[in-house]
């Protein structure tokens, strides 16, 4: 993964690429061992010719850029939309340009026709009063986590970016099967029962953070003290697709701090080699 | 925010299209949406307005231009209960 300093509030274009040694970092960390991002055959069935890289990985670089050229404050946002995967060993181009208060960015390839990823990054009101429902349902964060990101990614060292892939990492670990049998309970009743088989993509994924919270520090003792939940989904059918927006609030002290916002598509097929391809995002 | 400029923003979030070429005449076709395109602005609707925007309704031409989704979300939006 290349990561750069940047010192200009709009970056200039930004080239990245992601080996095999990236994937399997960031599936040692996040526990995404989808075999679209390993085994060619599960890649092609999805629809892909070429190993696909994880969109959390894919991310974490820009949101570095973004970061180092615009810090964080007040209640910021980061939004971002998945449109086509990154491939093993592609190279892409990461590119900003200013928009509203904020900055709009794009993934794309070489040639500047083919986007990757697309989206946005500035300054937003509090949404704490919405995410009070979250509070009543919180579990805490098991701490180890911090460690092993540090260990993963030492040169990252926005606690936001930290805590935004510890939440993302713990939702696909303990919480993405509720989440799929939901849709696969939906799209059952939908199709009057018959067996489906599903391949579930990320589509979106936005992160809301208070900087002035990360401003002061995420230490040990501020750590043991966060709490997330995940509030149910609302789920829309549109053909064999089904589409959601998974909402994980993150609190210290029982205050909202972040909410991580997971876009999910499960497109449901008939098509028996896609029973081998289990949970995991794109 | 209105129904038009809710959906101009999430439009120009998901096209490079410039917000003044979204007019109500503007049809879907036009703007050459991709299924996930209309997956997200459906999530979008249902989020913000609470209505439920089904496929069938652009597939079956109902819904062929802005101005038919506008006027679709306004007239089937839940009326806030009267005290």
């Amino acid at each position: 993964m290349q990561t750069a300093r940047i010192v200009d509030a709009t970056p200039g274009p930004l080239t990245l690429g992601f080996d095999m040694l990236d994937v399997e970092r960031w599936a040692q960390f996040s526990g995404d061992r989808n075999p679209i991002h390993f085994d060619l055959a599960h890649a092609r069935a999805a629809g892909v010719d070429a190993l696909i890289v994880h969109g959390m990985l894919a991310m974490m670089p820009m949101k570095q850029a973004l970061s180092q050229a615009k810090p964080p404050a007040g209640w910021t946002k980061f939004r971002a939309l998945l449109r086509k995967p990154v491939a093993h060993g592609q190279n892409v181009v990461f590119d900003t340009k200013p928009a509203g208060a904020g900055l709009a960015f794009r993934l794309h390839d070489a040639s500047g026709q083919v986007e990757h990823f697309r989206g946005t990054y500035g300054r937003v009101d509090d949404p704490s009063s919405q995410l009070q429902g979250g509070v009543a349902r919180a579990r805490p964060l098991d701490g180890a986590h911090l460690e092993r990101f540090r260990h993963a990614y030492p040169d990252v060292r926005e606690r936001w970016i930290a805590l935004d892939a510890i939440v993302f990492s713990e939702f696909m670990r303990t919480r993405l099967h509720v989440v799929e049998r939901l849709a696969r309970a939906h799209m059952m009743r939908l199709s009057g029962g018959a067996p489906m088989s599903r391949v579930v993509v990320q589509s979106s994924h936005t992160v809301t953070f208070d900087a002035a919270f990360f401003d002061q520090g995420l230490d040990a003792g501020a750590w043991s003290r966060l709490s997330h939940a995940l509030l149910a989904p609302e789920l829309l059918a549109s053909g064999n697709q089904i589409g959601g927006v998974v909402a994980l609030p993150v609190m210290c002290d029982g205050r909202p701090v972040m909410l991580v916002e997971v876009g999910l598509v499960a497109r449901f097929d008939t098509n028996p080699i896609n029973d081998q391809l289990n949970g995991g995002l794109k | 925010m209105n129904v038009a400029e809710f959906l101009q923003d999430a439009i120009v979030e998901l096209k490079d299209v410039d917000e003044s070429a979204l007019v109500p005449a503007l049809t879907f076709e036009e703007l050459a949406l991709d299924s996930l395109d209309y997956v997200e602005i459906q999530l979008r609707i249902k989020k913000k307005f609470r209505v439920e925007i089904t496929p069938e309704l652009f597939s079956s031409g109902q819904l062929k231009n802005l101005g038919d989704l506008y006027a679709y979300i306004e007239t089937h939006q839940p009326q806030p209960a009267v005290a």
